[in-house]
């Protein structure tokens, strides 16, 4: 069992919701993407694969048998998934201390939600919500959100470059592959191992190293 | 709001587990453990990063298993709320559309997928219905 999968965290959080206030919720991230700048924060972090919000009303928890219970809870509930580089703590802390508003948009109509603002309530609450993942997968678990932004930054560059050099001289060539390397310098790199973050990433790695396995 | 963004699909699905428990002793587990537990014994114990069943599956990037128990009450003055049957939880992100990827994801990994649901209610409704999938697209 393990939140971490090379550099990518798992997170799950779930958290209940007024099922007269759910509403506003599915508005809010329905519009959300629409208005203009409104995730910019989000993008500038650069710590998340993915993320995303499911909210799920109680009749539509899953019931496949009549012999299954019927659920009858009071609340609609929103799930919460993301997978993100870094430890908990830095993630956390940096959605509290570079998207408050945007926290606290998608979390405001849930049953006491406390505000991002400040840390430590918000903190205690999301870690009272958090449930452990059993198993986590992670394709390419060397490579960090910024990693896959390089290397898509690198084909699309190689791409242009392969039809601007059709015709060039070798020595225009060399000049201009210099200059592609020059622009690329901080997206060339090897993938490996990130710096301890966390003792949970410290332990990940020592039960690894153990085990005769491959860091990742 | 979309399962989809770009070439990126987001799957994610609750699937209740049949309350009960083991009447034997049986995959590591002792007699008369829940099939909850039985099912993340299983899921913790599936093969890391490589070894993984999902490894297998094309066009996946990230995915991810939890048994659900129970939600969190809150405190007062929230309302106690309690769940009458665990769930297993699974995401999975990948790339294309949903349906190539479900049966790509059951012809890597058909003996594995049968064991992490093997426990979920209305488990052989839906291997009959991969399996007629499965048939379809061998025909076709």
């Amino acid at each position: 069992m393990s939140n971490i999968a090379g550099k990518a965290y798992a997170m799950n959080v779930i958290t209940p919701i007024r099922w007269y206030t759910a509403w506003i919720n599915k508005l809010i991230f329905l519009v959300t993407p629409w208005i203009p700048n409104a995730l910019n924060g989000l993008l500038t972090l650069s710590l998340i694969h993915y993320a995303r919000w499911v909210i799920v009303r109680p009749n539509q928890f899953p019931r496949l048998s009549p012999d299954q219970p019927k659920e009858d809870l009071k609340y609609t509930y929103m799930f919460f998934f993301s997978n993100f580089n870094g430890s908990w703590a830095q993630y956390v802390d940096s959605f509290s201390s570079a998207i408050p508003t945007g926290l606290d948009a998608f979390w405001k109509w849930n049953v006491k939600y406390p505000k991002s603002i400040p840390m430590e309530p918000f903190h205690a609450y999301i870690t009272f919500n958090q449930f452990s993942t059993d198993h986590y997968y992670n394709a390419y678990p060397m490579a960090a959100s910024n990693d896959v932004k390089s290397a898509k930054r690198v084909r699309d560059s190689l791409l242009s470059f392969d039809l601007r050099a059709q015709d060039l001289s070798p020595e225009d060539f060399f000049s201009q592959y210099n200059r592609l390397l020059l622009e690329l310098q901080h997206d060339l790199s090897q993938m490996d191992q990130s710096p301890v973050v966390s003792l949970s990433a410290a332990a990940v790695a020592e039960r690894r190293e153990k085990a005769g396995l491959a860091a990742y | 709001m979309s399962n989809q963004n770009g070439n990126a699909y987001g799957l994610t699905t609750l699937c209740p587990i049949r309350n009960g428990s083991l009447s034997v002793a049986a995959e590591g587990c002792p007699a008369e453990a829940s099939f909850s537990a039985v099912t993340r014994y299983h899921l913790q114990n599936l093969g890391a990063a490589d070894q993984s069943p999902m490894a297998r599956v094309p066009n996946t990037y990230l995915c991810r298993f939890y048994v659900l128990d129970d939600v969190m009450y809150q405190g007062t003055p929230a309302r106690y709320d309690t769940l009458k049957s665990s769930y297993l939880v699974f995401t999975s992100d990948f790339h294309g559309k949903l349906e190539p990827w479900l049966q790509g994801m059951w012809n890597a990994a058909t003996e594995s997928v049968r064991k992490i649901w093997e426990h979920c209610v209305g488990l052989t409704a839906f291997m009959m219905q991969m399996g007629s999938l499965n048939t379809s697209k061998n025909a076709s």
